[in-house]
């Protein structure tokens, strides 16, 4: 069950990339098909649009597990290590109960647009509940993933020169 | 019972307190913004409205600009291109001294067109000049300085990835605040060159020149036309398809990873490897910068429903104090939270407040979004939090000290500063390009 677990967060996260990958071939087909005189494909900006949440939400979990989420170092690295270890639950609790609550109301949401029949009306209409799904499953997901490394006794964060990647 | 406006300086107060004491940026703004809106709102529809709005701002086209720069910098990387251009670079310079310094602006200002990010192109300068200016017997200084220095360079000369992201947040002309980077970029540059010189012509010593095998004309035109002249394709489908109108930024940014992998298989380095690497790298990097993306649109609207931007701004615009004062105000604020937050960060705490209050002063937006761009570039270094600093101590051998690196930063953070005083004085430095789009 663990296995299938830590699968699935990674096969979200390889999702994701997979994702941008396809986001960029359809853009570049989109322009190239506008120049040549070829007929475009007319969804290109909504598919793109809502991609780019799913892949947010795909990647988020992920991110969380390798502690990629960016922390201020102002205080964090100061704390002696036994502050730091109490300080690293009640974060870690915090984000958890955060990711919990969030994911409730999204799916109050999700249930509503459901239940109404909404539509998010963009260059191609979808379904309104699709905006809210994958905040559902990525805040879920988020917050088993915090109470995992509550669990574990692991810290809450790594600040972004230990990541050493940023814009 | 509070008010509106204090509802919404204690949502920003909670948001600095909960990062300050650890809790991921992201999360420290959606914690806020569920108990802002609560407070605010009192009701369950308050804070579903809330949930519903923080799809709005992520669910944009023009951020998609933001992975494909990521991914064209990370598989420029992690193909190998990036160390084909710096060993043509290297061929060029022959036996100039301090030779090795100029080589870093060059190189960092070659990959800050092509990749877009500051901390990679630190880390991978440091990674790659450091050890050989220690074994050319160049003082720390000369070796860590331009690093730092040209790092920075990569959040003004287009593509930015930040370029875009603060276009994005604050609804500038995304294509505008690329291209106007560009010039004031260059004149950085040519200013960091400056700083070398005197430095070498004042201590010749702090950077020895030394014999380097010499490389025939013939041969040292075979690797510019090989490992650099290619990558202006790469240029051309970022800039050059902006500025003619073929493709939109963000429709250009994916022309540029494109570009880059067919450059790659071109030149056979398009492994599978390569590519895991570089998707897996834009997945982390874009993947926290959405996220906070998310939290911080909520929190942009409380500070405006609760009435707190518009009430700041309109304090300060009655400060008795000229623009320029005032501008420098807000430089300032900048320097000083970048002493401790990371440029994101900064960037979703100040634009509610500061993109409005350069607007009632009447500074043209683009030109602002260049000096923001500026304050952040100099915060990356400000000493004793600057990310830059830490990730430059991470590289530079070992004994070198927290000091030592702020030091060797000092005349890069003059020339930044000159530069802003150059856009203050002549604003068509940053605005003249974006007259021809």
């Amino acid at each position: 069950m663990t296995r299938l677990y830590d699968r699935l967060i990674n096969a979200l996260a390889t999702g994701a990339g997979l994702l941008i990958a396809a986001v960029c071939l359809l853009i570049a087909w989109d322009v190239i098909a506008r120049n040549t005189g070829l007929q475009p494909p007319a969804s290109t900006v909504a598919l793109t649009e809502y991609a780019l949440l799913y892949f947010t939400m795909a990647a988020a979990p992920w991110l969380v597990r390798q502690r990629g989420h960016i922390v201020v170092e102002i205080l964090y690295q100061r704390y002696p290590p036994v502050v730091r270890r109490w300080m690293d639950r009640a974060i870690l609790g915090f984000c958890a109960l955060v990711c919990v609550g969030l994911a409730i109301l999204a799916a109050l949401l999700m249930f509503e647009a459901i239940r109404l029949g909404e539509i998010d009306v963009r260059s191609m209409d979808t379904p309104r509940w699709m905006l809210f799904a994958p905040l559902v499953i990525g805040f879920s997901l988020m917050a088993s993933e915090f109470a995992r490394l509550l669990w574990r006794g692991e810290p809450a964060g790594a600040t972004a020169a230990e990541r050493g990647d940023a814009l | 019972m509070m008010s509106e406006f204090e509802v919404g300086i204690l949502v920003f107060a909670l948001v600095i307190f909960l990062m300050a004491i650890g809790v991921p940026v992201a999360f420290a703004f959606l914690g806020a913004n569920l108990i802002g809106a609560w407070l605010l709102l009192g009701n369950l529809p308050g804070l579903l409205q809330m949930v519903d709005n923080s799809t709005a701002l992520i669910t944009n086209f023009t951020l998609v600009a933001v992975p494909m720069f990521v991914l064209m910098g990370s598989l420029l990387f992690h193909s190998g291109l990036a160390l084909r251009v710096f060993d043509a670079l290297d061929a060029l310079f022959g036996r100039l001294p301090a030779r090795l310094s100029y080589l870093t602006v060059a190189g960092g200002a070659t990959f800050s067109t092509l990749t877009g990010s500051t901390m990679a192109n630190t880390a991978m300068l440091g990674s790659l000049m450091v050890p050989e200016m220690e074994r050319r017997g160049y003082a720390r200084y000369m070796a860590i300085g331009p690093i730092i220095g040209t790092g920075g360079l990569a959040m003004l000369i287009p593509p930015s990835s930040l370029g875009v992201l603060l276009g994005s947040l604050a609804r500038l002309d995304i294509a505008a605040l690329l291209i106007a980077g560009l010039l004031p970029g260059l004149v950085l540059a040519v200013l960091y060159v400056l700083v070398i010189y005197l430095q070498a012509r004042l201590r010749p010593n702090a950077a020895p020149a030394y014999d380097v095998e010499s490389v025939s004309p013939a041969v040292k035109l075979r690797l510019v036309a090989t490992n650099i002249l290619p990558l202006g394709i790469v240029i051309f489908a970022v800039v050059g398809f902006i500025i003619l109108g073929i493709a939109t930024p963000s429709e250009a940014a994916a022309f540029g990873a494109l570009s880059v992998a067919g450059l790659a298989a071109a030149r056979r380095c398009l492994s599978f490897e390569a590519c895991r690497k570089a998707l897996l790298s834009t997945v982390s990097v874009t993947g926290t910068v959405f996220l906070l993306i998310i939290a911080s649109s909520v929190f942009s609207q409380l500070l405006a429903f609760a009435g707190t931007s518009g009430a700041v701004v309109d304090w300060a615009v009655d400060l008795d104090a000229g623009p320029v004062a005032k501008l420098l105000l807000m430089f300032g604020v900048l320097l000083l939270l970048g002493m401790f937050m990371d440029q994101i960060s900064i960037l979703l705490l100040t634009i509610p407040v500061f993109f409005p209050l350069a607007a009632a002063l009447g500074f043209d937006p683009v030109w602002f979004g260049v000096v923001v761009l500026l304050a952040l570039e100099m915060s990356l270094t400000t000493p004793p939090f600057g990310l830059l600093l830490f990730l430059m101590l991470g590289v530079a051998p070992k004994g070198t000290t927290l000091p030592q690196v702020a030091f060797a930063a000092l005349p890069y953070l003059a020339c930044d500063a000159l530069l802003v005083a150059l856009l203050i004085a002549a604003p068509g430095l940053a605005l003249y390009l974006t007259g021809f789009l």
